[in-house]
């Protein structure tokens, strides 16, 4: 059985509609199913954005690791070119921590990321949808099939023709919320069996009942939060990726790709305090406080010159630095192992500050870092 | 008061069956545990609500004026120059987002936070601003947050706007996974697009500015 998911939205509960004296019956339950499904069904949070992206032939790689009930997603790219009836094409490839592996010639890639080139005519960014962008959706359930590890990793291939000079304004992929919830899914509580003259039944995890509706729940509490995505860099070992070569802690800086160029970079600039200083907000499961919300990271790096070399995250929580050690020199970019890591929540508006840092073994050896990927990630 | 507790009250673990079990058929269902449902529920719409929604790498060494020229004050959006980045423009997409009301019925409010700084004797100027749903650029008259720094040394800086309902669009789209063109579900929800632009009073590459550390995200009213 399927219905809509709280098609009204999320409902108002009332702390003083379940009270002493009065008996809980099964319309509480179906105000309680429909905000269990809004908060486990219609507010997934994976989310990540490659911004510029110019043509490579080292792809641009994003990091994702689905949400419980999360069934679809979208993708969509858009062209950011000053001449028009220029062309850029994006071409996708998801592997999983198993090495398995969807190409953009299969079916599930929708069309438009699988190097099928753009041709754009206006001459700025401005919207102009059909005309600048390409936007598709993916199955998640159906890429699980042979993506059976849970983190997947997205690599994007941008190009284009000789005398193009278009790049990807942006890459976005986003987890969509469910429009249905179905007692044949793992998550989600359906209502429409509740009479209103019954009483509440206990029921099971995997169909109906308030044993279900718990289910829901921690669905909810484990849609872990995207709280860094940053993949703005192709997977080079250039000065244009974000990287470093020192024996003591600092900054992942990259460099302009040419003079006048504005670019992005993972380090502020100013070298105290060392590194990008983000600011995001920390749900909070338990209770605010410095010992924070456990999270995890990892990251898409490389290490060349016969060294090796370590990553930290300073954040505001207890046990903060957090670190990644001893990454050996390697032929090509891999993830990294995750780091689990905290974030306090007793900060202005649960606010937490993440500071990624690196050293190297020796100055002959050198990290770069393509992608950093850093979750919530509450048990 | 919607969320009392301000924090998730966990469920007795997971039941081996019999009298152990923590939710069955004939047991009393007390006041107590449906109070601690309803916090639950109301403390995870208002948190899951309340999330980042882009991360970015910054607008390092950019130069370009805004339009017109002269200017040295807080920017509109129209007057931020929208060109790549390989003329030292500073702007971009933030993406198309959906937004959920906090329990209480209040839309949250959107925040971008990020350090930034200027040359000396330069003026950098930036904005947050919104289109109505999926996609959508800025529509004069709809609200932004703009402001201007002097400062040589980078300072954190956070545009705000409060999210109202006249800012956000309701999209209904299909679903069409892979390359099928039957469609599953529906997209659907109340969507805006946000953007930002920056500009540097100089139009000189010596001189250019930093913005570091992006990050949008909700926060509470």
């Amino acid at each position: 059985m399927s219905e809509p998911v709280a098609p009204l939205g999320a409902p108002v509960l009332a702390f003083t509609a379940t009270v002493t004296g009065a008996v809980v019956r099964s319309p509480h339950l179906v105000g309680w199913a429909h905000a269990a499904n809004v908060c486990a069904l219609r507010m997934p949070a994976k989310r990540f954005q490659i911004d510029r992206a110019a043509p490579s032939s080292d792809p641009y790689v994003a990091g994702y690791t689905r949400s419980p009930g999360a069934r679809y997603a979208r993708i969509r790219w858009a062209m950011l070119a000053d001449v028009g009836w220029q062309s850029l094409s994006v071409d996708l490839t998801i592997t999983d921590g198993a090495g398995n592996s969807v190409a953009s010639s299969s079916a599930l890639i929708p069309n438009g990321f699988k190097a099928d080139a753009l041709v754009i005519a206006p001459p700025t960014g401005i919207p102009a949808a059909d005309l600048r962008q390409r936007t598709g959706y993916l199955d998640l359930e159906a890429l699980a099939a042979t993506l059976v590890d849970p983190d997947w990793s997205f690599a994007f291939v941008v190009a284009r023709p000789t005398g193009s000079s278009a790049i990807a304004d942006r890459i976005e992929f986003t987890e969509l919320p469910r429009d249905l919830v179905s007692s044949a899914d793992d998550y989600g509580l359906v209502t429409a069996d509740g009479d209103p003259g019954d009483p509440i039944y206990a029921g099971d995890e995997t169909e109906t009942g308030f044993v279900r509706l718990k289910h829901a729940e921690d669905a909810a509490r484990l849609t872990q939060r995207a709280y860094l995505a940053l993949a703005h860099w192709s997977a080079t070992a250039a000065s244009t990726t974000p990287n470093r070569s020192a024996t003591s802690w600092g900054p992942l800086v990259a460099a302009a790709p040419a003079s006048g160029y504005t670019y992005q970079s993972l380090d502020d600039g100013a070298g105290t305090p060392a590194g990008a200083i983000y600011q995001t907000r920390i749900r909070n499961i338990a209770a605010t406080s410095a010992a924070g919300e456990a999270c995890r990271v990892r990251f898409y790096y490389r290490v060349t010159g016969g060294g090796t070399a370590d990553l930290r995250v300073k954040t505001g929580a207890t046990g903060s630095p957090f670190v990644l050690s001893s990454l050996a020199t390697a032929g090509s970019f891999a993830w990294s192992d995750w780091l689990s890591l905290a974030a306090k929540t007793n900060g202005t508006d649960q606010l937490d500050s993440y500071t990624p840092e690196a050293q190297t073994s020796d100055t002959s050896t050198r990290v770069y870092v393509a992608s950093v990927q850093l979750d919530e990630d509450v048990p | 008061m919607v969320d009392t507790l301000s924090r998730l009250v966990r469920r007795v673990p997971a039941a081996t069956g019999g009298t152990s079990a923590p939710y069955r058929d004939g047991d009393a269902l007390t006041s107590l545990a449906a109070h601690v449902q309803t916090a639950n529920l109301n403390h995870l719409l208002r948190e899951n609500a309340l999330r980042a929604l882009w991360t970015g790498g910054g607008w390092r060494g950019f130069y370009k004026r805004a339009t017109p020229s002269t200017l040295t004050s807080a920017p509109t959006p129209a007057q931020i120059e929208l060109t790549p980045p390989v003329y030292g423009s500073a702007w971009g997409c933030l993406g198309s987002h959906l937004i959920d009301r906090l329990p209480d019925g209040q839309w949250p409010v959107l925040k971008l936070t990020f350090l930034w700084r200027s040359a000396s004797a330069i003026t950098t100027g930036g904005v947050l601003y919104t289109g109505r749903g999926d996609d959508r650029w800025w529509d004069v008259g709809d609200p932004y947050d703009a402001d201007v720094t002097t400062s040589t040394t980078l300072v954190r800086k956070t545009f705000s706007i409060q999210i109202r309902e006249s800012m956000l669009a309701t999209i209904r789209v299909p679903i069409t996974t892979g390359t099928s063109t039957e469609y599953a579900e529906h997209l659907r929800g109340s969507m805006l697009t946000a953007w930002v632009g920056f500009y540097n009073s100089s139009n000189n590459s010596a001189t250019a500015s930093d913005v570091v550390a992006p990050v949008l995200y909700l926060a509470p009213p």
